[in-house]
């Protein structure tokens, strides 16, 4: 009797701190801010009018809102592949029997701990048109130079990828704690087998591998929606706005152009943006994950 | 007989030379993407022992010519930094403990029971985890300053008790564990706080070691929430110190960096020290079926 | 019961002094601003001065990064745990007033209006009467490299544009399409770009957000501003930091604020600089550039309006202006400090900078910040997107209108 009570509270028990504090200071302000987009609200005056849909229908008719959608969008498609296959492969690498893996992890942790600001600096240098070492690069192959931070074509790629070189070591970690984690039996009875290496990786890893890859899948694609620091510290949402991300231009609308309300509702749509694709993500990945609960 | 084990030698050494090739061309990708994860920590640290004249050269030099430790002794002398070391851990240490608790508590819970309201309160979380923080940290703030926690520890550390992403990760985690295990447990007395402790905190070590050294960097690193709640040096914590020693018009990168390494040196510490969790999973925890 | 009265006598001085403690304290004044090292430490000691001046009173001062200013600001403001004491840039002095975030300070008005260098406050009063007083004033002047132009031996320093792209085009030095140093460069930045557009006496912005600007002679002055690179190759933006190259010497002339001078200094000591004012659009021309400045204003619901307003003249004084030039580099906005001999003495190049004020526009819009991106979009469309200066000049235009709709207005 009392395992069966137990077993029926346990889960509200195990749940409750966790939820609670992390509602008890997102769950209020979410709401307000959803409240926010309402009105037309301007941060520094406790008045404000309530003004229904408008600041949805100017959404509706800005360019620069538009443009902001598509550059967080092309974004999006670039820095999420790239982060999970690099961080993936680096972690398969790492969880091979290669000497110095405590070594290559902590290096491949330090762009998580180098502050943006200055891991900016070094970017703006390796991107710099005169002396920077990516036009040296490419020079050896006999390419023109670019100014590649201030090219339309070419700015938001760079930063791209300095995005990725932000996010694989974090990940990297994460996967390598899941490969970690997959028992060995597994792979000695697949040798038993005959399996070579790509099918063990097939078969057993990668299955395996799926609530983590759904975790690093939707994370990432979250952060990708929101990403804000290097565009505010790089290129400034620019050039002609070519990097001005959403969260960029929401910033730049609460804080800059006291424009609350209508930051409220484009995060609003980012939001719903950001709810629809993480529900894709969880039904394409989710399926075939062994969840033994349910 | 004879026959066989001769195809066996010659496969095997035919086997050890792909071996040896494989791990030469490992060791070339992990070497060359290391180069390029280090660099810009390196570019930091070097930084610190240059001049400012040196640092703010053109083209940029990568060695200092002149090595300097004038920078940390500037960095000291100029502001309390022994204080806000201890700002910070008190902020850090305090919310990464619990927040790896109550995490990964909800997120064994949210895996590996089924109870009513489950999938509402687990999409509740992920959702208000999407809106962008622009739009929600003013209200944060207010409520925050009308319950007198402006400039106070506990202020600082009230936003950080747990976190979706702890939440999340974690569930992912025990979702991999068999539930046998668990019924095994049960079937011989455990309580569910006997299984969490006994069996899902072990075998999730690399997940929590992740979960630590995350939660930490971040709280060591938070500076947006410690911007609006710290108005006096009291508080102050070494992310809101770096960005003092520039100006609008002067700037010090050199201080900037001596500042910097000297700020991030305790997370590498923790990291590497944290290493030794890592792999300490499943695979060496005894569980073999 | 001789104890007992001389205990009751100590514990009735123990709480008078407490009491008086208290009382002693009951003024405390909280002030902000953005952060500068050098500016740090120096409003630290007037904070001490003004205490010792005012017994009893407190300053409670915080230093906030300039790019994060905004951003605790607004929530203080919002949450009404704001500053007593703030700065806001003088463009936003307006709309602060309109929302009743400050108030008027109380103080000798009509003598402010005499004191202050009039490009200062154009935005911080309101019926003659002021809500802020000037500070951190910064006008455009040019900076020049002595040593290149004794090799080249140039020796007049231009006065006029002809002059100006005359001598940056010695000074340029390209070699098979590379350039090795650059003439002379603006660095698409919003009030230098304006001073060109001011110099050939155009207008900007009427009352109502109209633009005034889209007219031949603005367009003549933002066109000169894109022929640096197009027309005369003078400038280039593929160099880099305008910054690093002239304190490498590979940039001869540059537009730029006053208080890159102690940048400038502090890097590279042995710098060669020269200061002058900007060139005129013709020969005898005014040499008209953009103010930018802040202001030290009070806020609304400070309990201490009038000790503020003291604290606000203390910061803005003679005396602790004159200091706070010295220390900083930044441009006083008293009409005394103009020609003061003891700035002249400590820093001769002050000349060029103090001259430039009396010649200065306050910057012809409120929103600074956007209009200064709408500016540099305007010339990077003519440079990167390859418009045509006509189209890029009546997109600005048009922005001009649209940020003051949407920003001043804040129509929906």
């Amino acid at each position: 009797m009392w395992y069966k009570i137990q077993r029926k509270i346990a889960p509200y028990v195990f749940i409750f701190p966790g939820v609670l504090f992390y509602l008890m200071v997102t769950f209020i302000p979410a709401i307000i801010g959803v409240g926010l987009s309402f009105t037309n609200w301007s941060i520094i005056t406790p008045k404000f009018r309530w003004v229904g849909l408008r600041n949805y229908e100017r959404l509706l008719t800005d360019d620069l809102f538009k443009t902001s959608l598509i550059n967080t969008f092309r974004y999006a498609v670039w820095l999420i592949p790239g982060v999970i296959i690099v961080s993936l492969l680096l972690a398969l690498l790492l969880n091979t029997k290669v000497r110095g893996i405590t070594f290559f992890r902590t290096i491949y942790y330090l762009p998580m701990v180098t502050p943006i600001a200055v891991a900016s600096v070094i970017w703006m240098w390796i991107y710099d048109r005169r002396t920077g070492i990516l036009n040296y690069i490419i020079g050896l192959f006999g390419l023109a130079p670019r100014n590649w931070l201030n090219d339309i074509k070419t700015a938001l790629g760079s930063i791209v990828v300095m995005g990725i070189w932000l996010a694989v070591g974090g990940n990297m970690i994460i996967y390598l704690a899941a490969l970690q984690g997959i028992s060995r039996s597994y792979y000695e009875a697949a040798e038993i087998d005959g399996a070579g290496y790509w099918q063990r990786l097939r078969f057993i890893t990668l299955p395996l591998l799926k609530p983590t890859t759904l975790f690093i899948v939707i994370t990432t694609t979250m952060g990708a929606l929101r990403a804000f620091a290097q565009m505010n510290i790089m290129t400034q949402g620019g050039p002609l706005n070519s990097t001005t991300t959403i969260v960029f231009y929401i910033f730049q609308a609460a804080f800059t152009d006291l424009r609350m309300g209508y930051a409220a509702a484009m995060s609003v749509v980012l939001f719903l943006i950001t709810l629809v694709l993480t529900f894709i993500d969880w039904k394409f990945l989710g399926k075939g994950v062994n969840y033994d609960a349910e | 007989m004879l026959n066989n084990q001769q195809i066996d030698h010659s496969t095997g050494r035919r086997h050890v030379a792909r071996a040896k090739i494989l791990t030469v061309l490992t060791y070339v990708a992990l070497v060359s993407i290391g180069v390029i994860m280090l660099i810009p920590f390196l570019w930091m640290v070097l930084g610190s022992f240059k001049t400012v004249r040196e640092v703010m050269q053109f083209p940029p030099t990568f060695i200092p010519k002149d090595p300097t430790l004038a920078n940390y002794k500037e960095v000291f002398s100029r502001l309390p930094f022994a204080h806000y070391y201890l700002n910070t851990i008190i902020t850090s240490v305090i919310p990464t403990v619990i927040t790896v608790l109550t995490a990964s508590m909800a997120g064994f819970g949210f895996a590996k029971y089924r109870f009513a309201g489950r999938n509402f309160i687990f999409w509740l979380i992920l959702a208000t985890m999407m809106i962008p923080y622009p739009v929600t940290i003013v209200p944060l703030y207010v409520m925050a300053y009308r319950a007198g926690l402006v400039n106070t520890y506990t202020g600082l550390i009230i936003v950080s008790l747990s976190s979706a992403f702890g939440i999340f990760m974690m569930r992912q985690f025990c979702l991999t564990i068999p539930d046998d295990l668990l019924d095994a447990a049960r079937i011989d007395g455990s309580s569910e706080f006997g299984i969490f402790f006994k069996i899902i905190t072990p075998l999730t070590k690399p997940a929590l070691a992740t979960l630590t050294i995350f939660t930490f960097t971040g709280n060591w690193n938070a500076y947006m929430w410690p911007l609006l709640m710290v108005n006096t040096d009291r508080l102050r914590t070494l992310s809101l110190a770096i960005p003092l020693f520039n100006g609008q018009y002067a700037s010090f990168p050199n201080l900037v960096y001596a500042a910097s390494t000297m700020a991030v040196l305790p997370v590498i510490l923790l990291f590497v020290f944290n290493q030794r969790y890592f792999t300490e999973g499943i695979a060496m925890s005894g569980l073999k079926e | 019961m001789k104890l007992t009265k001389r205990s009751f006598l100590l514990v009735i001085t123990l709480i008078a002094v407490f009491a008086l403690n208290s009382l002693a304290f009951a003024e405390t004044l909280v002030h902000w601003q953005h952060h500068s090292p050098a500016r740090n430490e120096m409003v630290e000691k007037f904070a001490r001065e003004f205490e010792a001046l005012n017994p009893g009173v407190k300053i409670e001062f915080e230093s906030i990064p300039l790019s994060d200013y905004y951003t605790k600001l607004l929530p203080a403001i919002a949450a009404g745990s704001g500053p007593d004491v703030f700065q806001l840039r003088a463009g936003d002095v307006p709309r602060y007033r309109n929302y009743g975030v400050i108030q008027e300070l109380k103080i000798d008005h009509a003598q402010a209006l005499e004191d202050f260098v009039p490009g200062s406050y154009g935005y911080l009063i309101e019926n003659e009467k002021f809500y802020g007083l000037p500070t951190d004033v910064q006008t455009i002047v040019l900076f020049y490299n002595t040593e290149i132009f004794e090799e080249l031996g140039i020796t007049e320093v231009p006065t006029t544009w002809d002059e100006l792209i005359e001598t940056a085009l010695l000074i340029k030095d390209v070699e098979d399409g590379v350039m090795y140093r650059m003439g002379l460069a603006h660095g698409n930045y919003g009030p230098a770009i304006l001073t060109l557009m001011a110099q050939t006496g155009t207008e900007f912005q009427d009352a109502k957000g109209k633009t005034l600007f889209n007219n031949p002679q603005g367009k003549e002055g933002f066109k000169f501003a894109v022929d640096w690179i197009t027309e005369y190759g003078v400038e280039d933006p593929n160099f880099g930091s305008r910054w690093t190259a002239f304190r490498e010497g590979e940039l001869g002339m540059v537009f730029a604020h006053p208080a890159m001078l102690g940048s400038f200094r502090n890097s590279h000591p042995d710098l060669p600089i020269g200061i002058a004012e900007v060139p005129a659009y013709t020969e005898g021309g005014t040499r008209t550039n953009i103010m930018t400045n802040w202001a030290y204003v009070t806020s609304s619901g400070t309990k201490n309006a009038d000790l503020a307003s003291r604290w606000i003249e203390f910061l803005t004084s003679k005396e602790a202006q004159r200091k706070w030039t010295i220390e900083t580099g930044e441009l006083p906005s008293r009409i005394a400090l103009i020609e003061d001999p003891e700035l002249l003495e400590h820093e001769p190049l002050l000349a060029a900078p103090l001259a430039s004020l009396e010649s200065a526009i306050p910057y012809p819009f409120e929103a600074l910040s956007q209009m200064d991106k709408a500016v540099r979009d305007a010339i990077s469309k003519v440079i990167i997107a390859g418009e045509t200066v006509d189209q890029a000049f009546d997109w600005l235009g048009k922005e001009a209108e649209k940020v003051y709709k949407e920003v001043i207005l804040d129509e929906l």
